[in-house]
């Protein structure tokens, strides 16, 4: 998502253009569509990324702060059972803002790798259903545009696992 | 979980004015369903806006919550239709926050409900928020195209071009050469808006990203200027894109 940019009309004219040339068209009119339809939408647009070059966009997608820290921990630590005792979460924050724009301004109880992205979910949140739902609807927008949120593919298939294992 | 492209329906609203309206402030209360989820529908707009509220936007936050301006209802609708679609686990935390009770002083600020509105709602945007962009567009466009007589006149144009490669480069040079005092934004908006007008079978999904990243930035100056972006439409409209300019009729304020 385009989240700041400071084009003219020629600029933004000029990119609807190509985007055109490019970019299948909004046909659905009155049908519905489903996840992977939308999300092959989404693809297109983002693979004519190369398109915005030379214009002033920077495309960062806005996400909230357990979000954003949901796709960093998976990235980094995928392939660990536990998470390593050092995890600094600050140094995370740091990625994510970089990567993401960061929205959400309440930190409420996601002080820790664990609270915020907690390995074995099912044994974690085993007495709090509403937790789990929470953490579930958390991660729903990630596995199901993974393409979309992760950069480094590798973590992403682990990543499906979990979802699949408690949704 | 499927994601299902949102069919937009009409719910029964009920506004905050209304809602406080004898209520003490400190009261815990039990809302009916569909005040809660006006409710949410206004932090959701609230969020999705101001996603860090300052000193400095205070005033314009208050403006939406209270509703003072006909184009914020625009994304108060747009998120009361994403809350009523919500299904699984979304919908059961929904559920969850209605059996609940809850004060008006700082409803706005209470970190259930932001969180709610935040991990639910606005953290789906990255893959909806060209439907928002849509959304806003055709809201937008009943505003503005309000009269058989508009809708004569983009029929006319859209005849003139059809066919024609540089289409868009046409438009654009009408809505350059509108004497309505714009801004860039809103230039932006009155191209993509014509097109959506003249030429919807070509709108593609970056046109509504477009739209969708200007209006959540912009909100508060194009709230402030749709009248004029009814005025540069209406000139674009009478011009019929004759070049001469002498021709073209300016409208009056």
């Amino acid at each position: 998502m385009i989240n700041y940019f400071d084009i003219d009309l020629a600029q933004a004219k000029e990119l609807c253009i190509k985007y055109e040339k490019n970019v299948v068209f909004i046909v659905f009119e009155g049908e519905t569509y489903n996840t992977k339809q939308i999300i092959s939408l989404y693809n297109a647009l983002n693979s004519q990324a190369t398109l915005l070059k030379g214009f002033d966009i920077t495309i960062k997608m806005n996400l909230s702060r357990r979000k954003a820290l949901i796709v960093l921990l998976q990235e980094y630590f995928y392939n660990q059972r536990q998470y390593p005792f050092n995890v600094d979460i600050k140094e995370f924050e740091v990625k994510a803002r970089n990567r993401f724009l960061i929205s959400n301004r309440i930190v409420g109880e996601f002080k820790t790798a664990q609270k915020i992205h907690p390995k074995n979910p099912r044994e974690y949140y085993e007495d709090e259903n509403h937790k789990m739902r929470q953490y579930v609807v958390a991660i729903e927008p990630l596995a199901l545009a993974p393409d979309v949120f992760f950069q480094r593919k590798e973590a992403v298939e682990s990543f499906l696992k979990i979802y699949d294992d408690i949704k | 979980m499927e994601i299902k492209a949102l069919e937009f329906k009409k719910y029964k609203h009920k506004s905050f004015e209304v809602i406080i309206n004898g209520r003490e402030t400190f009261e815990s209360i039990r809302f009916e369903k569909f005040e809660l989820n006006s409710i949410l529908s206004l932090l959701f707009s609230v969020e999705f806006h101001f996603p860090l509220i300052t000193d400095d936007n205070k005033k314009d936050v208050n403006y939406l919550i209270y509703e003072k301006q006909p184009l914020f209802n625009v994304t108060r609708d747009f998120g009361r239709n994403l809350i009523e679609s919500l299904d699984g686990h979304s919908k059961d935390w929904l559920v969850d926050i209605q059996s609940k009770a809850y004060t008006l002083k700082g409803i706005f600020r209470n970190s259930e409900l932001v969180d709610f509105v935040q991990t639910a709602l606005i953290d789906f945007l990255p893959i909806r928020s060209w439907e928002y962009g849509r959304f806003f567009t055709r809201e937008l466009s009943n505003y503005i195209f309000d009269s058989v007589d508009s809708k004569y006149k983009a029929y006319e144009i859209k005849r003139k071009l059809e066919g024609k490669d540089d289409y868009l480069d046409k438009i654009a040079d009408e809505v350059m050469k509108s004497k309505t005092k714009l801004g860039k934004h809103e230039q932006i908006i009155l191209l993509i808006l014509l097109k959506e007008n003249l030429f919807k079978s070509k709108m593609t999904i970056f046109d509504y990203f477009l739209i969708s990243n200007i209006v959540k930035e912009n909100i508060i100056n194009l709230s402030q200027n749709t009248a004029n972006l009814k005025l540069a439409t209406n000139e674009v409209l009478a011009n019929k894109l004759n070049n001469n300019n002498n021709k073209g009729r300016r409208p009056g304020r």
